[in-house]
């Protein structure tokens, strides 16, 4: 059986993808079993070997097919983090909000929120981004092993409720 | 092939891959072997045609793959349909087929 791995990275040599190896690795098997199928045909091995790796004239083609639709998916991980930095600044705002009142107007008094002052607004940052990164990551992370997006975000949440403590004095 | 039956072929390969996989998950060269099968080798799709879209389907998470060792020992990645894909799956089968009814109606396609 000849490697067809090696034969598909060669014809992807110039082809630079950081999914490069787990693409050969795929595709080769696709060249692999026509080899086989026309060998059971009657074909001989050599015969078969040029039959199978002609059905790709152009192998930059697919590279660039592949190379496209997989950069679809950066250009969503980039959404996520700027949703998850956008979701941080609303929560960062609404705490300042509620932590100082001075802000909207009046004397910071202590009342329902007395154990926040207006210098929480570092360690409330924190948390939110180590939630909301810790969310953004687990969704990511969902998608690259198809756990459920629910489960994924279940994970997150927990992740940055691990993070958000630990940061927590450092910020104050 | 002429330019009608690549963009028809383009055209159809969502709905022929998402068909493929409503049976069973499979890997891509199955894939590409059942749809020459049951087409009567009217659709063919190639490694170059194949992937690129298996792989954007599995980024608007429509499928979802997973490497299994095939009897033969060699390492496959094998595609499954989510529940996304499968909510496709649907409303494209209506759309060609209102399409081709509609062709019919207005070409006598039954009478070609």
């Amino acid at each position: 059986m000849p490697d067809f791995k090696s034969l598909v990275r060669r014809r992807l040599h110039d082809w630079h993808h950081r999914d490069r190896e787990q693409v050969v690795h795929e595709i080769a098997g696709h060249p692999g079993d026509r080899y086989e199928e026309l060998l059971r045909d009657g074909l001989a091995s050599q015969k078969a070997l040029n039959e199978a790796l002609s059905e790709v004239r152009d192998w930059q083609e697919p590279a660039r097919a592949i190379e496209f639709a997989k950069r679809g998916a950066m250009i969503d991980r980039e959404k996520g983090i700027w949703i998850s930095a956008l979701a941080a600044l609303v929560i960062l705002i609404i705490g300042e909000i509620l932590v100082s009142p001075v802000h909207l107007g009046g004397p910071a008094t202590p009342g329902r929120w007395w154990w926040l002052t207006e210098h929480a607004a570092i360690p409330i940052l924190a948390a939110a981004l180590a939630v909301t990164g810790a969310v953004s990551w687990a969704a990511d992370l969902g998608k690259r092993v198809w756990i459920p997006g629910m489960m994924a975000i279940l994970v997150g949440t927990f992740g940055g409720l691990i993070v958000g403590p630990i940061l927590l004095p450092a910020g104050g | 092939m002429n330019t009608i039956e690549a963009n028809l072929k383009r055209g159809s390969a969502e709905l022929a891959v998402l068909s493929m996989l409503s049976s069973e998950p499979m890997h891509g060269y199955e894939i590409a072997r059942r749809i020459k099968d049951r087409s009567g080798g009217a659709l063919r799709y190639d490694l170059a045609s194949l992937y690129p879209l298996l792989y954007r389907m599995e980024r608007d998470s429509w499928v979802r793959a997973k490497w299994q060792q095939a009897e033969n020992g060699r390492h496959r990645r094998c595609y499954s349909l989510t529940r996304k894909g499968r909510s496709k799956l649907t409303p494209l089968r209506t759309r060609w087929r209102n399409f081709f009814l509609a062709l019919d109606r207005l070409a006598g396609l039954r009478n070609a």
